[in-house]
Formats: structure tokens, C-alpha cells, sequence
């Protein structure tokens, strides 16, 4: 799961040293995978997993299902678009943020993670509270390559497969290509949705990584939401089999009614459909679709814009 | 007729390396989409290419003390650029099959996830690397004409197929794959491969004939 980037003011960063200054961070876990240091560390109330040291998850200690970050709640989106989800796929685990709260509020709901990482996922269950189950399955595999090899049905696949470093982030580029979308379509149920958490802005910071996915996503899906978060540079890009456009006001109509029903215990849920960005930047036309073959998603996000 | 100059043979080589480095870089990145971006792709990339150089490394050596003329090179060359110029078609169903033999939903067995990589790398990379390493011992054997020289020259000659190699690690890593497609660098390197066999075509008629070489 991927670290945001905080738009702190500097208030905020003043609090924040005060907070690291008085609380005492303590390791209580570290390893090195093939694929990053892994450190889990306890602060102030807060269980942190980090990867190369930078942020992944954030737990509170005291409430499981909170303290994570805003982009976790977007993956709660698509119930718009098929309240009858049953089957679900998410690629990249983390520290389980998602797994926690679709455990704890769709218990009935088939959920299975793929993860490339062995470590990640021992790091998910031993400190994260990530329990597996006859609902919540954890496999360890390549995301793209546990796709194509399933002959499964899913009604809803969740991707979170940045990673960020001081570096930079991060994407796998055969998760973000024509050809991945394409078979993650044919995986999916007749209303099926998939919801892509990105590490960028819509017209600063990594714009050009977020159009790029946006233009090779309309490649293949008929309908392509975007939801950028407000505390942190991520965007939530959801992509429909629904041929139909919906509004704002429409999606707001059907968020109501599932609070009302229970169905969504997400209190936060409205704001969060509220952040549907209706009207596409102009530049996003500029961009290309990333294919198998030609794919520089490396380029793209050193380049920076 | 002019001899062989081991300058001629350094040119050769280096582009020998800068060619196999093109191939593992962009190859690792091609893997991706049949067996991800796992680990053990790159695990496996790296260790074929390594067997391939070794291979290369002791064939071409051999070969060079059999025939002395890098006319042999040509034929072995002119192949393998036609191959690199392929893998775009050749590659795909072949690496296919290598999932495809997994039953559909069941996890692949730990020792496959290992391995599928290494045999897939293996099937495309290891023949275009193994002759391209050849050039370096055979470029060595070629050019040197008294055993007085054999360090220098060989010094020469592995340093600069390994400065073409750090060319092309650099080249493909930084610049090739954000500029062009993955099947593009395979055509283009192909052709490469192609020009280094007429290369030592051209080459050919300086170097002289083991009768006439005197290794002492």
C-alpha cells in the first residue's frame, strides 16, 4: 500500500515535530525483502508500516479501522456502481488498510489479495491484524500474472500496487499498460468496476503519470471516474464496464441510499464520492496510452510534471 | 594486405558488449509481462546472460585457435541478428506455452516461479548472448601476434567489449526504453548484431593465415 504525500502547511509541520519530538517511535519489527526494507514502528497511538522509509499504512492502535489513509476509503467507491458485490480482488497488500475495514463492514463479501512480497504478508498478519479466513484470502504472486492464469470472476478489483521512495514513486509498468487493463475487463463481472490508486496530481506534480493511466484506461473501459484525495497527491481512478456516464448528483443519490440501507458504514463515504473531478483537464488529451511494448512510465515520473 | 589491428578488434567488441547489455536490460523488462516483475526475473536474467558470457567466452576461444578469420564470426552473427531482429514475433508464443503449461488457477509450484523466468530468459537470450561473447577471445586470438603482447592486447580487447557493455546498460536503462518500444530496441539491436557480422566480414581478408602467424 502506498505512502501519500502530506500537503502540510507549515503549522502542521510544526505540530507534526512536536508530536515525533514527544512520542518516541519504537521499531518493532524490521527486515529487508527481496523487494524493500520493511520496518514496522509504534508512535504515538499509531502503527506505522514504512518500505524503504517511506510511509505505506498507518494503523491506530487503539481502533483497527481507523488511522488509515484517505485514498483506503475510495476503494469503498465502487458499491456505487454494483451494490450487490459478492467477489473481490485486490492487488498489493501492504499493511491491509482495505482488508481491515471490507472484513469488519462486508464480512460476507469473498475478498482475495494478491501480493508479491512474502514478507509483506507476514508483516500484514503479525502486525496488522490481517486474518485469513473463508472470506479473505491472501495469495502470494505477481498481480498481473495471477489475473491472466485466474479463470475467475470478480466483481470488484482494487490495485494498489505504487510504491514510493525518497526516490520517487513507483508503478510496475505491466500494471499499467493496455494490455493489463484489457484482461483485468474480461476478469471482471458484467457491472464489474476497478478502482487504481495513483501516486500523482491532475495538473501538477505527476500529471503526466495520471493522464497517461487516465488515456490508457478510456482505451479500454467505456466509463473512467477520477477521484482526486484532498490531504494527500493521490488520485483514484475508477473504471467501469457500465457503458453509462453517471453525474455527481447521480452517484451522491445512490451513496445516500446505500448509508441509509447500511449497506456503507463509511462515515466519510458522501464526502468522498463528492470528490468526483466531473470535467477532464484539457492537457489530459496530450497524453499517450501505455502499451506492453512501449510503456516509459519510469520517464514519466522522473520527468516530474 | 594490412594485418588485424587490435584497435579494429576492440570495436568489435565493444560493440559485442554493448549489444548483449541492450538485450539483458530491455529483455528483463520484456519478461515482465509474461512472469511480472518478480524478483526472480532479474535473478534469472542476470544468471543467463552470465552463463551465455561463459559459454561464449570458452566456445569462442576455442573456435578462434581452430579458424583463424573472423569470417567464421559472420556466419555465426548474421543468424543471430536475424533472431534479436525476431524475438518480437518469435517470443510471445513461446513464452506463452511456458505459463500456459500451469493449470488455471492453482498456484505455480515455488521451484516454477523460480525457474519459469530463467527458462524463458534462457530460450531468447541465451543464443544472441553466448555468440556475442564470443567476439572478445576470438578479437584476443586474432590480433595478437606475439606472445609478448597477449596482456596488453587482451587487456584492450575484454575492457572494451566491457566499456560497450556499460554503453549499453546505461543507453537501454536511461534512454532506449523511454524512447522507443520494447520491440523497436529488439529490431534495432538486431540490426546491429547483423553489422557486427559484416564487420568481421569485412574484416576478413587482414588477418593472416595460421601458416603464416608466429605466436612466439
Amino acid at each position: 500500500m502506498k505512502a501519500m504525500r502530506p500537503i502540510w502547511g507549515p503549522v502542521w509541520v510544526a505540530v507534526a515535530v512536536m508530536i515525533a519530538a514527544s512520542a518516541a517511535a519504537q521499531v518493532v519489527f524490521e527486515a529487508t525483502s527481496p523487494y524493500h526494507n520493511i520496518r514496522v514502528e509504534d508512535r504515538a497511538g499509531m502503527r506505522l508500516l514504512t518500505f524503504d522509509g517511506t510511509l505505506q499504512t498507518r494503523m491506530s492502535l487503539a481502533d483497527p479501522l481507523s488511522g488509515h489513509f484517505e485514498y483506503i476509503e475510495y476503494f469503498h467507491l465502487p458499491w456505487l456502481w454494483n451494490t450487490q458485490v459478492s467477489r473481490v480482488l485486490m492487488i498489493g497488500l501492504g499493511g491491509g488498510s482495505a482488508q481491515r475495514q471490507w472484513a469488519a463492514w462486508y464480512p460476507e463479501v469473498q475478498f482475495e489479495t494478491v501480493e508479491i512480497d512474502p514478507v509483506v504478508v507476514r508483516v500484514a498478519r503479525e502486525y496488522f491484524g490481517l486474518r485469513d479466513g473463508p472470506t479473505q484470502k491472501v495469495i502470494v504472486s505477481d498481480g498481473r500474472l495471477h489475473v491472466r492464469r485466474s479463470r475467475q470472476v470478480w466483481d470488484v478489483v482494487l490495485v494498489d500496487a505504487y510504491t514510493e521512495n525518497r526516490y520517487g514513486a513507483f508503478i510496475p509498468y505491466h500494471l499499467a499498460t493496455r494490455e493489463f487493463f484489457g484482461i483485468v475487463q474480461d476478469r471482471l463481472s458484467p457491472n464489474g468496476v476497478m478502482a487504481y490508486n495513483a501516486i500523482g496530481t491532475l495538473s501538477g506534480w505527476q500529471s503526466d503519470v495520471i493522464c497517461s493511466l487516465y488515456r490508457t484506461m478510456t482505451d479500454v473501459f467505456p466509463q473512467v471516474y477520477l477521484f482526486p484525495a484532498q490531504s494527500s497527491h493521490n488520485v483514484v481512478l475508477i473504471a467501469t464496464r457500465e457503458a453509462r456516464r453517471r453525474s455527481r448528483a447521480e452517484l451522491e443519490q445512490v451513496a445516500r441510499h446505500l448509508q441509509h440501507s447500511g449497506r456503507i458504514r463509511l462515515s466519510q463515504f458522501l464526502t468522498r464520492v463528492r470528490a468526483l473531478r466531473e470535467s477532464v483537464p484539457s492537457h489530459f488529451a496530450r497524453c499517450g496510452i501505455l502499451t506492453d511494448d512501449y510503456a516509459p512510465v519510469d520517464g514519466l515520473l522522473t520527468r516530474g510534471r | 594486405m594490412v594485418p588485424l589491428q587490435p584497435a579494429a578488434g576492440a570495436v568489435v567488441a565493444a560493440g559485442g558488449g554493448f549489444a548483449i547489455l541492450v538485450l539483458e536490460i530491455v529483455g528483463a523488462r520484456y519478461l515482465a509481462r509474461d512472469f511480472g516483475s518478480s524478483f526472480y526475473v532479474w535473478v534469472s536474467q542476470i544468471g543467463v546472460v552470465m552463463i551465455a558470457l561463459a559459454l561464449g567466452y570458452y566456445v569462442g576461444g576455442a573456435l578462434a585457435d581452430r579458424w583463424q578469420r573472423p569470417g567464421l564470426l559472420a556466419w555465426l552473427l548474421w543468424p543471430t541478428g536475424v533472431f534479436v531482429f525476431a524475438i518480437p514475433w518469435l517470443a510471445p508464443p513461446v513464452l506463452e506455452a511456458l505459463v500456459n503449461r500451469h493449470p488455471p488457477d492453482e498456484p505455480i509450484a515455488p521451484i516454477w516461479q523460480k525457474l519459469d523466468p530463467a527458462l524463458g530468459s534462457a530460450v531468447i537470450f541465451l543464443w544472441p548472448c553466448f555468440v556475442l561473447a564470443m567476439l572478445s577471445p576470438y578479437f584476443i586470438r586474432l590480433t595478437s601476434r606475439h606472445l609478448a603482447h597477449v596482456g596488453r592486447i587482451s587487456g584492450l580487447i575484454i575492457a572494451a567489449s566491457t566499456v560497450g557493455s556499460i554503453a549499453g546498460v546505461f543507453a537501454a536503462g536511461y534512454l532506449l526504453v523511454d524512447l522507443m518500444a520494447l520491440s523497436t530496441i529488439f529490431r534495432w539491436t538486431g540490426v546491429g548484431v547483423f553489422l557486427l557480422g559484416i564487420a568481421c566480414w569485412w574484416l576478413d581478408p587482414g588477418a593472416t593465415l595460421p601458416e603464416k602467424r608466429s605466436l612466439t
